[in-house]
């Protein structure tokens, strides 16, 4: 029970001095709004390219923004030592990382449901779809961002090149959420393929589960000295 | 050895960073009571005993006990027993003194939160200054807010690494009467320091660490403050 | 004992390159369609196992250093990582030279091709890594953590990209059930694959005897400090 109630005292510390600065939120909001800019310069969309084109624009926004807040997910842990206060305390060191997932995948989320916004609006998109299925993918695929970017954001703050560390780590590593991301947001605008959006979506949480796992497991060497 | 049982012990404690050990196979038990002055140069391997002993890193080889208890079968509650100060403070910049205890109060599963947190500010002064961000505090009130962090769960043994080093001269002498209530309420403690009359002061047992050993070892009450001295710079300076 | 056990391998893995080399060029026979460019493939495939294989054993040693926290591990790991991005890097470039006669094109986004280059990405971040950290310890620790978690991904990769785009050519070398492989043919690739095995195991023994000797270098000019 403990584990739980310290895991949500994480999170609830990370969400507080969010709603104070919004520096991380912030800075995910206004890139992701400048990437949608940019594209909408780089490809004028009539209706047919925009259901074949729309979904890797809007995850490519997605995983761009993604980075870039995940880039700060362990900075306030950095300053003024804090993350030695918690390797004193009797919170696991798996507790730290999935309240830093949790924490991490709600920020994410947040802002790629804004970043939709913008991309529904700039481009004017007029297709229907099951959003319902939409949101279940968003939720996933950021969960499956979030659970490699957790542990590659802890890597990367222990190094001297942090800001660009991580997206190398993070990018490669990605391609199945991506692939099985924009594949499965296709389907849902009724692109005919071979596979199907349920396999796609198992796929995405066949990948949460294993890197999950896995970082829970290797989670406590990151903060070895 | 003795009829007061051992309330932290390093056993062979061997630390390497690369392949250079830092830490070689040291030794140390204490018992209750106990407040332990370690001095020794830098780079002697002091930090990175006290981060072994308070459970931040693990050895390289070698085991630490707590109450008799292996760490390593005891898991994540042993840290409950722990208190440290270091030159950091251990503070998040964006939360209030109030939201800092409040957050280190759950995470070591603290009950009667609020009251434990008033009690601990109004310790340190700071009472008034509860609802305010720590990026607006003072130096010394940071320095306050910090002591009341380490001492907010109420450890039994206490490590305290350079605690004086940038600490103000109201913050330090504040820091002696916490010292001086802990360890009379019988709780055990480790200090570092390059500071010998501090050291001498606050200890009632000394130990010097030069390279990664413990090359001296005695209660304070064996030797003076004098024989100290010129002890310590012959160990230093072999 | 350790020079003559490498000179050992050294021998193997030369006798055995050279008969490797005979066979793709003279005892295998000409593929009919292809024609002589068919002839890299033994090559290319070989070197796509070892890199492969090099990344397993990445994979292994990053755990064991985790498991026992002994530099010589992560040695190890990090020597097999670098010959596997040698040996991936070869892959890439041979299979680019076979693609563009034989299809027409120098690259194509199939499975295959596709998370070879996604592995030779992620071990190349894997290298970098290790440049951007000052300590050894912490250094063994975070690129184990990559090396474990990057070589699991392979998998998912595979399988995603294939799903993705599946172009084919799978068959032509996998010949299960002898897909109108000559038995030469069969041979020249059994060969070959040992040959490059025996070679990425001498290449690895130098590489972790280079480890060694730079650690030796480090304590000769720690001890001269001291003194």
């Amino acid at each position: 029970m403990i584990y739980i109630s310290q895991i949500v005292s994480v999170i609830r510390k990370d969400i507080i001095a969010e709603l104070r600065t919004k520096s991380t939120i912030g800075a995910m909001l206004l890139f992701g709004l400048t990437i949608v800019v940019v594209f909408s310069f780089s490809f004028n969309l009539d209706l047919q390219e925009q259901k074949n084109l729309a979904p890797g624009l809007l995850w490519t926004a997605f995983i761009f923004s993604a980075i870039l807040g995940l880039n700060y997910s362990f900075s306030s842990e950095y300053e003024n030592g804090c993350m030695q206060g918690l390797l004193l305390s009797p919170i696991p060191r798996s507790a730290i990382y999935i309240a830093k997932l949790i924490s991490n995948s709600i920020f994410i989320l947040f802002s790629e449901l804004v970043i939709l916004g913008f991309f529904v609006w700039l481009f004017d998109v007029r297709f229907t779809m099951n959003w319902h299925w939409f949101v279940l993918l968003m939720v996933l695929g950021t969960i499956g961002f979030s659970a490699t970017g957790t542990i590659f954001s802890a890597i990367s703050a222990e190094t001297r090149m942090k800001v660009f560390i991580l997206p190398l780590l993070q990018l490669p590593m990605t391609i199945p959420v991506m692939i099985a991301a924009v594949e499965a947001t296709s389907i849902l605008l009724g692109k005919e393929t071979k596979f199907t959006f349920d396999a796609w979506s198992t796929m995405l949480l066949v990948y949460d589960v294993i890197f999950i796992t896995l970082s829970v497991m290797l989670f406590e060497y990151i903060l070895e000295e | 050895m003795s009829e007061t049982k051992s309330v932290f012990e390093a056993q062979n404690i061997v630390k390497r960073f690369g392949r250079s050990a830092v830490l070689k196979k040291l030794n140390l038990r204490l018992k209750q009571g106990e407040f332990v002055s370690i001095f020794g140069p830098n780079g002697a391997g002091k930090t990175t005993f006290l981060k072994i002993s308070a459970m931040i890193i693990s050895p390289s080889e070698g085991n630490i006990l707590v109450f008799g208890e292996n760490i390593k079968n005891a898991g994540d509650l042993a840290r409950v027993e722990i208190g440290f100060i270091a030159h950091d403070t251990f503070l998040y910049r964006n939360l209030t003194a109030r939201e800092n205890l409040k957050f280190y109060g759950n995470i070591y599963g603290i009950e009667d939160i609020d009251s434990t947190i008033n009690h601990c500010l109004e310790s340190v002064g700071l009472l008034n200054r509860a609802e305010d961000l720590v990026s607006k505090f003072s130096r010394g009130m940071l320095q306050r807010l910090t002591i009341a962090r380490a001492f907010l769960h109420d450890p039994t043994i206490m490590f305290l690494d350079e605690p004086y080093t940038g600490l103000d001269s109201t913050a330090s002498v504040f820091l002696n009467e916490l010292i001086h209530k802990f360890y009379n309420t019988d709780k055990t403690g480790i200090l570092t320091t390059h500071n010998l009359d501090q050291g001498y002061d606050l200890a009632t047992r000394l130990v010097i660490l030069n390279n990664g050993r413990i090359e001296f070892d005695a209660d304070k009450d064996s030797i003076s403050k004098n024989d100290f001295r010129d002890k310590y710079t012959e160990i230093i300076s072999s | 004992m350790p020079r003559i056990s490498s000179n050992v391998l050294l021998i193997i893995a030369a006798v055995l390159m050279l008969i490797a080399i005979y066979m793709v060029f003279i005892y295998a026979p000409t593929e009919r369609t292809m024609g002589d460019i068919q002839r890299i493939f033994y090559f290319h495939v070989s070197s796509a196992w070892v890199g492969f294989f090099a990344f397993g054993v990445t994979f292994f040693y990053s755990a064991a250093f985790l498991k026992k926290k002994d530099l010589k591990w992560d040695n190890i790991a990090v020597s097999s990582a670098e010959i596997g991005l040698l040996f991936t890097t070869i892959t890439l470039i041979t299979g680019s030279l076979w693609a563009r006669p034989v299809w027409g094109i120098w690259w194509t986004w199939d499975a295959r091709l596709t998370s070879t280059l996604v592995l030779w990405l992620i071990y190349l971040s894997y290298l970098m890594l290790r440049n951007y950290i000052e300590s050894e310890t912490k250094r063994a620790y975070l690129s184990s953590v990559v090396g474990i978690i990057g070589f699991t991904n392979v998998f998912l990769v595979y399988f995603s990209i294939r799903w993705w785009r599946t172009q084919h050519p799978a068959p032509v070398i996998a010949g299960g059930s002898g897909s109108g492989l000559a038995p030469e043919m069969q041979l020249t690739f059994g060969f070959c694959l040992v040959a490059f095995t025996a070679l990425y195991v001498y290449i690895l023994s130098k590489k972790v005897e280079i480890g060694r000797a730079g650690w030796e270098i480090e304590d000769i000019y720690r001890t001269l400090d001291d003194k």
